[in-house]
């Protein structure tokens, strides 16, 4: 190893990172990312065990704060109902992702002028669409052409199957006359791209052992890597460096034994999402940017958006077989995903089915709800439940608001010493109606399916996987962090790439947005190789 | 799950008594299904509380100390009523505590061979047997192929 300057430095082998490094391995330039986390072992992953459902409660937790491994960094997230989802190695979010796939909408991007909230972004769908395909191809998306909820688009697999639980709800769909469809799934239904298939594990949020799954250690890292890209892992970037022009030189990081090192790069690309991006630039201060680097505009760790979750659940008389097959990707419904203002919010929210839980799950989840009681009536209670529960999630569109932040915890470190993000935020008004229709319609859409009971909750406290708007793209320098295109307004050689540039957060997982925005600005960057800095 | 004797424990005689009684009350035996205490799993329980010793500890020492303020007597003197009034009270001061227990007794039990073949599971982690998941009948669709286009048109 050595600290040799380089063309373009990546902070970040995740979603967007990876995508990035690839995308700009045809230039031939030298590229190096650095991850904080290490490289995964599938091996490792939960499922080999019989303990899997304990692990993936453990050390395979979403959380941060629950998974405590060395390379994470804790978040401070007391002034929050929703608490931070993430992961931190190569693959980055994608390694515990359900893999939930769809795109924006074209609608998505325009909302101030639509519906006159937030704001628009500087770019739209048609931009996207070319980046979206793209990605699908390097991704492997599992889908089925023709819904009627997007705009036309190929898939590359055939789409994962619904099993009994899917088509029961299905047919509850069906009966309220609503829309469905099989969502978008980065998941390899066929051998893909040196993937094996997905064999219905069930728990793609605590790793595929399968391989199946497309994170990004497994899809865009093995073409990286062949194209001449350099990765180095366990390296911990503790400040972005400027020089005297105010352009950014490099980074200072701690390497895995806890050494600061020094790499200097002409170009800086950040790619550590939502929270990890505000707390890496408000941790680079210097005497040209003491707030912050990039951040002229105040809006560095501003607008904060999650997607609110709601959870409905229904019960059913017979065995539904949930536990079998890609536990977060069956079915969809965006039947109340456009503004219709007569619901008394604005924006909208997909309904995204969720199969069943595991043996141990629905022990402690019905013991810690009441349903299943200690004592004589613990079996038949439990029989009662195991296996016989369907279940969807709500997830809303956040709007930006300022006073959603993300900041520097002012006494809390990581292993490194290193100042942790700590987050504030308050669901919006718009927010929580938003939720209590979509929790009102699930359970409609579960009774006409054939559930004898219903329940539903929300917001969802450990459900911050998206972490979006903390360094917001926009044509204003004064209102925004990067230009249409991810540059910094500030800095121009230092590039955001990832979701914490959203302008807005739609009501869909945001990972093949991510990734399509990453391809997008780096085909920006390419195509501006001459005069990138002017 | 490893073949454990309860004398490798971690825990003290006394203690275990209190946790084999929270096990007991909480998965007792059926006819055709074992206890949380069967001989088997049991072992592969304290295992699992002597992951977080501190806390099984702190678990063992509140239950001991109410049993000592509410009945006056240590609670493995207690008879089976007095030590079942002793735990629910337990269960509804120390929500938290309980969560933790129920972790450890539950995590065990449902992966006993015996357990999950009452259930129809295959007795090996998912990987990498996986599952067989049937067809879909995608004639289900038809309803929704005749809507037409839902998503919003956008000329901005």
């Amino acid at each position: 190893m050595s600290n040799d300057p380089v063309d373009v430095l990546i902070i970040g082998a995740g979603a967007s990172g990876a995508a990035m490094a690839w995308s700009l391995a045809e230039t031939r330039m030298k590229i190096l990312c650095l991850e904080q986390g290490e490289w995964m072992n599938p091996a490792d992953y939960p499922t080999t065990s019989l303990d899997w459902e304990l692990k993936s409660f453990g050390e395979f937790s979403y959380s941060p704060n629950t998974r405590k491994r060395t390379v994470d960094y804790p978040i401070n997230e007391d002034n929050s109902p929703i608490k931070v989802a993430n992961f931190n190695g190569v693959g980055g979010g994608t390694v515990l992702y359900a893999a939930h796939f769809p795109r924006f909408h074209p609608s998505d991007f325009k909302v101030k002028s639509l519906d006159g909230v937030a704001d628009d972004w500087p770019i739209d769908y048609q931009t996207l669409e070319p980046f979206y395909a793209e990605n699908d191809q390097m991704m492997g998306v599992a889908g089925l052409k023709g819904d009627p909820a997007y705009p036309d688009k190929e898939v590359s697999m055939s789409p994962v199957p619904l099993g009994v639980l899917g088509e029961t709800l299905a047919r509850g769909f069906n009966e309220k006359g609503w829309h469905w469809w099989p969502s978008d799934s980065a998941i390899a239904t066929e051998p893909y791209d040196g993937r094996d298939k997905c064999v219905n594990l069930g728990p793609c949020i605590a790793g595929c052992s399968q391989g199946a799954k497309a994170s990004t250690d497994i899809t865009y890292w093995p073409h990286a890597l062949r194209a001449g890209v350099e990765l180095r892992t366990q390296c911990r970037v503790k400040e972005i460096t400027v020089n005297e022009q105010g352009m950014a030189s490099g980074v200072i990081y701690f390497d895995e034994n806890g050494h600061e090192q020094v790499q200097h790069a002409e170009v800086v690309v950040v790619a550590c999402n939502g929270i990890g991006t505000p707390r890496l630039l408000l941790n680079s201060t210097s005497a040209a940017f003491p707030e912050g680097i990039a951040n002229s505009s105040g809006m560095v760790g501003k607008n904060l958006m999650f997607h609110p979750y709601g959870h409905v659940q229904g019960m059913f008389d017979r065995p539904l077989k949930g536990y079998q097959g890609p536990g977060g990707c069956c079915i969809w419904s965006q039947e109340f995903y456009e503004t219709d203002v007569s619901r008394g919010y604005l924006r909208g929210y997909t309904m995204e089915i969720t199969r069943g839980k595991g043996l141990v799950s629905t022990a402690i989840t019905g013991m810690g709800a009441g349903t299943i009681p200690w004592g004589a009536n613990h079996h038949e209670a439990y029989r009662r439940e195991f296996d016989k529960s369907a279940g969807m999630v709500v997830i809303c569109e956040d709007l930006p608001e300022l006073h959603n932040t993300v900041t520097l915890d002012p006494d809390l470190v990581d292993s490194d010493g290193m100042p942790a993000p700590k987050i504030d935020y308050t669901l919006s008004e718009n927010s929580r109606r938003m939720l209590d229709h979509g929790m009102a319609r699930g359970k409609e859409a579960l009774i006409a399916a054939g559930a004898y009971e219903v329940s539903s909750h929300g917001p969802l406290a450990v459900a911050g996987w998206h972490n979006m708007g903390t360094a917001r793209m926009g044509l204003d320098p004064r209102t925004s962090v990067v230009n249409e295109w991810g540059r910094s307004h500030d800095v121009k050689n230092l590039f955001i790439v990832d979701g914490s540039i959203f302008v807005t957060s739609a009501g869909v997982n945001p990972t093949s947005t991510i990734q399509a925005l990453a391809l997008y600005i780096a085909d920006a960057m390419k195509k501006r190789l001459a005069n990138l800095f002017d | 799950m490893a073949e454990l004797i309860t004398s490798d424990s971690k825990f003290t005689e006394h203690q275990q008594q209190v946790l084999r009684f929270i096990a007991n009350m909480m998965i007792p035996a059926t006819e055709s299904l074992p206890a949380a205490t069967d001989a088997v799993i049991f072992p592969g329980i304290l295992e699992r509380f002597a992951e977080d010793m501190e806390t099984a500890e702190k678990i063992v020492e509140l239950i001991f100390a109410a049993a000592h303020q509410q009945f006056d007597k240590p609670f493995d003197l207690l008879d089976e009523s007095d030590g079942e009034v002793v735990i629910n009270n337990f269960r509804t001061k120390q929500p938290e505590l309980v969560r933790f227990i129920q972790v450890c007794v539950a995590s065990c039990y449902y992966k006993d061979a015996r357990v999950m073949a009452s259930f129809g599971v295959k007795e090996s982690p998912p990987h990498p047997g996986g599952y067989a998941v049937d067809a879909t009948d995608w004639s289900l669709l038809e309803p929704v192929r005749t809507m037409g286009k839902i998503y919003r048109k956008v000329k901005v």
